[in-house]
């Protein structure tokens, strides 16, 4: 080793040592208290629990478990950084490393975004009198799999092997070459995982707005939060499934011997290119709740409507699609040329357009207004000039010369800083001491609150202000120390001491969250003088709080009522909602991911394989307890609310192909850039057109036959329903055979997945369609098992039948694009 | 409210004066980047102080002391100021797309801009840069190598640049940005007319354990000097 320390092992790993120690105490003592306390059955019952409320506040107390974990890494890094050349306790080298990337994921992964979906969870529904999210059980399998997602990852710490490539694991740093232990195995499976279910909750998002607002909640008249929600969801559709892509890929470069991301054939850029059509829009993945959030907050507290409302949603608009024209401004440095970065450069400038914008608009909805300085408002006044110096060294930044010197420095550490603690978590912390009441029925102490705020914020500017200068001093980020010859150590010693600030604000948030449980004061239906529905039911609302839903007049009904221009009515119900339940099986899905993760990680193949045999056994399950089969055999429903109801679902399916289909997108363009390879097998001599014409001949006429099955299920034909159906089945089962036989030929054949880049980009791809088809197969036998045994309802049969057939056309265009795209290129030539 | 953090910025700058590294450029292309970085800093302090500025105004004029209990009248909007700040903002994008063009096309990495070996007017060292977890080696056009980089005063240094594993980013905070080092494939970049002195060298993209350490001087010296030191 070039800088050899040698230390006592036990020394070196003390750290998780105490962590340990510490967890185990913790964890003792919690099961204690809860014994004690007999909390044991309200845990059950949360971790059933399909209700809005009660998931949303799940997201919250793990997000903020998640928050002080990250938080105890940056107080890491700030006392090894706190004074030249230091050496505090173990914190060099790769330990460093691991808090780093640590703290990053962390904060990005496993906070921001579960305190953002928890708020949304609890508020989102109430302001738009929807009686739950669209999904209920679905929305708790979002949550558990965020959890097994973020529990995994923090398990890597405790055995010594956390992920180190920074959050970012540019490759070839994070693939197994240069990084051995499976930290970064971690990485991919956690994030994996977790991103999957925050996908599904985009998913429900999108849903729940679309199709489960009140009557006469129009677009135009809908909170700013749910519509920054809204688009939030369609920017997460796009980015996380680009996210989920490339972390696919990595997987197979680190555990099967690819070589997308390195070597002669692979490229190292196409991760960051991937990683950063994930990465920029999730920053406005951040933003965009935040400034849904502060737009409700400063109209409230100014007692005044939202200054240019349309405006504001346009912007909210802009700011998503400007997002994803972006992401090359984290990659000036990388040599892609001038007029790439150019134009990155100009893109990146304008999305201040539709910023500034909001910030204007806020200033006016508070001009003219009665402003409250209550502890969400006093956030939210904190909010705007720290966000507005995040953006204006934003725009610097987006000056490729000039970026050139603050790439990768603490500027930029600085910079995106002040974007997403200034936007986002104060925005979350407005969002908590405003929905408080929503979410227990309690208020925070304000004068508490009050303290929290100017800790934290002081706090922060003496943090991130001066890493502009130690930035601009020549400190690179991701450095575990420096000389006095840097003459940084001014800088870093003031970030020492204001994360120590920032620390000790979270401390006064962390007693205030105590003290308010453990006051009785109970808070009324509308303690902060609200505008909009949430503030018409009670604190907190019951789970039947929107059984009759109100009749929306305005974008903010609730105040009109007060003002005595219009009453509040609230209305029977006209329309089937969200059927909630209590499952088990989300916990248990969740569970066996985790298991199967384990599998893969620590290359146990068996385990991997049980736990994922186990992940399907318990959807099957599922689909024998769906909720709905009761629901419906009760309800029995009218041939329009059935049609209802199947639009309803209908909405989230097609959101989730939207998922589907940029995968595949991704799958193709890969494929694309690696075929031919440099050296390695060419595809002329691989494919073959006699097993393409035996497999298309099986899969293609499948879609025909699936027409059959639909027509027979539209006209009340069961003979056309029945025989479609099973010859659908058939043609899949015969073209798995023909697939599955065409790899073997390729394997027995000696091409592999790791044979070059072209065999790889052909796996990836046409080995994820065969797995969808394969899905499918299963998909129709269970729902001809479920018919069998016990005959589903009418109307959910055609809905679920009706479902498939979309999943199934939807398989069957994929294959026409991989004739077109992947075999008949190399046949034809 | 914000304006409390002005003097704190003005602090800052002062305490810290010209020493700053990055503002205190040593090589023509280090300059234009930090004209560059002034520039828009100056544009930005404008955007600063008037949202500053706007906000504490409201905030002291329109703060709910508990005097009156009136209600505000419910104003949706103004097209007129609408229109003007999303027009204003459009002209700064555009008053600052201009200069940053002009020189993102000279400066950026592979530039066309770049001088080539066939273009040589005599001013300047090729060097190339090979990057390894965690150190550097220099090659001159007559083969010698070091591990620090050397440069004579006033020359054009033309960088090739590539890394043996992982990759890198080449930093002289004082001489100009930075560039990537990438594993099989090369990257040039230009840094034009450097001043005598000694310059502290970094990686900046994060390659591993000791990524920290994987630092270099850059010793700008007279032409005399670098021709013996060459020679040697």
């Amino acid at each position: 080793m070039l800088f050899g320390i040698s230390k006592d092992t036990l020394y070196q790993q003390s750290d998780v040592i105490l962590a340990w120690i510490v967890t185990l105490l913790a964890g003792g003592w919690l099961l204690y208290y809860i014994t004690k306390k007999e909390k044991w059955p309200l845990i059950m019952d949360y971790i059933q629990s399909t209700n809005h409320r009660k998931v949303g506040i799940m997201y919250m107390l793990s997000g903020l478990l998640f928050f002080f974990r990250g938080g105890m890494d940056a107080l890491l890094i700030r006392t090894q950084l706190a004074f030249p050349q230091f050496e505090f306790w173990v914190i060099q080298g790769d330990k460093y490393s691991g808090v780093f990337t640590t703290h990053g994921t962390v904060m990005i992964f496993f906070v921001a975004m579960p305190l953002l979906i928890g708020l949304m969870n609890i508020a989102v529904p109430l302001q738009i009198g929807a009686k739950d999210l669209a999904y209920p059980f679905l929305n708790s399998l979002s949550f558990w799999l965020f959890f097994s997602g973020a529990v995994l990852f923090n398990l890597s710490f405790f055995f010594a092997t956390p992920p180190s490539a920074g959050w970012t694991a540019y490759a070839p740093l994070s693939l197994d070459e240069f990084t051995k232990d499976p930290g970064n195995s971690f990485y991919i499976f956690s994030i994996q995982i977790s991103g999957l279910g925050t996908l599904l909750t985009a998913v429900n998002m999108i849903s729940t707005i679309i199709r489960h607002r009140a009557q006469g909640m129009k677009y135009t008249r809908m909170p700013l939060f749910p519509w920054a929600t809204l688009i939030t969801s369609f920017l997460i559709l796009i980015a996380f499934t680009a996210l989920s892509s490339g972390l696919y890929l990595l997987m197979f470069d680190r555990l099967f011997g690819t070589t997308f991301f390195m070597g002669e054939g692979g490229n190292p850029i196409y991760w960051q290119h991937l990683f950063w059509i994930f990465g920029h829009p999730e920053v406005y993945i951040l933003a965009l709740p935040a400034f849904g959030i502060f737009s409700d907050v400063i109209s409230t507290f100014s007692k005044k409507v939202v200054f240019g409302y349309t405006v504001m949603v346009i912007s909210i608009g802009l700011i998503g699609l400007l997002g994803f024209m972006v992401w090359v401004h984290h990659m000036f440095t990388v040599g892609l040329g001038p007029m790439v970065n150019t134009f990155f450069a100009i893109t990146t400038m304008l999305i201040a357009v539709p910023t500034g914008i909001k910030v204007f608009n806020w200033l006016f909805t508070m001009r003219g207004g009665r402003i409250q300085v209550t502890t969400p408002m006093l956030f939210a006044l904190g909010f705007i000039p720290t966000f507005v110096m995040g953006g204006v060294t934003g725009v610097m930044l987006a000056i490729p010369a000039a970026d050139f010197q603050f790439h990768d420095s603490h500027f930029v550490v600085a910079h995106f800083h002040y974007t997403i603690i200034g936007a986002t978590v104060l925005g979350i912390f407005a969002g908590m001491y405003y929905w408080y009441p929503k979410m227990f029925g309690k208020s925070l102490d304000e004068k508490l609150g009050k303290w929290h705020f100017w800790l934290f914020v002081v706090g922060f500017h003496l943090t991130f202000l001066p890493m502009h200068f130690s930035g601009l001093q020549g400190m690179p980020r991701r450095t575990y120390t420096y000389i006095a010859e840097d003459q940084v150590f001014t800088f870093n010693a003031m970030s020492t001491v204001g994360a120590f600030l920032m620390g000790v604000g979270m401390l006064f948030f962390a007693w205030n969250i105590y003290r308010t449980h453990k006051s009785s004061k109970e808070v009324s239906a509308d303690p902060w003088d609200g505008r909009t529905l949430e503030w018409a039911v009670s604190s907190p609302p019951s789970e039947e709080a929107f059984e009759r839903p109100p009749e929306v007049f305005a974008s903010d009904p609730l105040w009109k009522s007060k003002m005595g221009e219009k009453e509040l009515k609230f209305i029977k119900s006209t329309r089937p909602g969200p059927v909630a339940t209590n499952s088990f099986i989300p916990i248990l899905f969740a569970g066996a991911l985790f298991l199967f993760s384990m599998g893969m990680i620590y290359q146990w193949y068996w385990l991997a394989a049980v736990f994922a045999i186990a992940g399907f056994g318990l959807l099957f399950l599922r689909s024998f307890l769906d909720e709905r089969i009761e629901h419906y055999k009760q309800k029995r429903y009218k041939p329009e609310d059935l049609k209802k109801l199947l639009h309803d679902k209908r909405t989230g399916f097609f959101s989730y192909l939207v998922i589907d289909s940029i995968m595949f997108l991704i799958l193709f363009t890969t494929y694309v850039m690696f075929t031919p390879a440099p050296t390695g097998p060419k595809p002329e001599e691989v494919f073959e057109a006699r097993t393409l014409i035996i497999s298309s001949l099986f899969l293609l006429p499948s879609s025909l036959t699936m027409l059959l099955a639909e027509y027979g299920l539209k006209k009340g034909k069961k003979g056309a329903l029945r025989a479609g159906v099973w010859l659908t089945l058939l043609l899949g089962i015969g073209f798995l055979v023909a697939e599955g036989h065409e790899f073997y030929t390729y394997i027995h054949e000696g091409y592999l997945i790791d044979s070059n880049v072209f065999m790889a980009s052909f796996y990836v791809l046409v080995g994820l369609h065969y797995s969808h088809v394969l899905f499918g197969v299963g998909w129709l036998s269970n729902l001809l098992i479920q018919q069998g045994f016990r005959s589903l309802p009418e109307g959910l049969y055609e809905e679920k039948q009706t479902i498939f057939s979309y999943y199934w056309h939807f398989v069957d265009l994929i294959w026409i694009f991989i004739i077109g795209i992947v075999y008949l290129p190399y046949l034809i030539s | 409210m914000g304006i409390r953090w002005a003097p704190l910025i003005v602090l800052l700058m002062l305490v810290s004066g010209c020493g700053i590294r990055v503002l205190d450029p040593q090589s023509d292309t280090a300059k234009v980047q930090t004209e560059l970085i002034y520039f828009s800093f100056g544009i930005m302090v404008l955007v600063l102080l008037t949202v500053f500025g706007l906000m504490a105004r409201f905030v002291k004029k329109y703060r709910d002391d508990g005097s009156s209990d009136y209600l505000p009248t419910q104003t949706e909007g103004n097209k007129k100021l609408e229109i003007t700040w999303t027009v204003i903002p459009i002209l700064i994008v555009i008053i600052l797309a201009v200069p940053t063009t002009i020189v993102t096309m000279n400066q950026s990495p592979n530039s066309e801009a770049i001088s080539t070996a066939e273009d040589s007017t005599g001013e300047e060292v090729h060097v190339r840069v090979e990057a390894e977890r965690f150190s550097w080696t220099f090659r001159y056009e007559n083969g010698k190598t070091s591990e620090d980089l050397y440069l004579p005063e006033g020359a054009t240094a033309v960088l090739t640049l590539r890394s043996k594993d992982v990759i890198h980013s080449f930093w002289v905070p004082s001489l100009g940005g930075k560039v990537d080092v990438l594993p099989h494939k090369d990257n040039v970049y230009e840094i034009e007319n450097v001043e005598e002195g000694v310059y502290l060298g970094k990686c900046a993209e994060f390659c591993g354990t000791y990524h920290t350490k994987m630092r270099f001087t850059t010793h700008v010296v007279s032409e005399q000097e670098y021709r013996e030191w060459l020679e040697n």
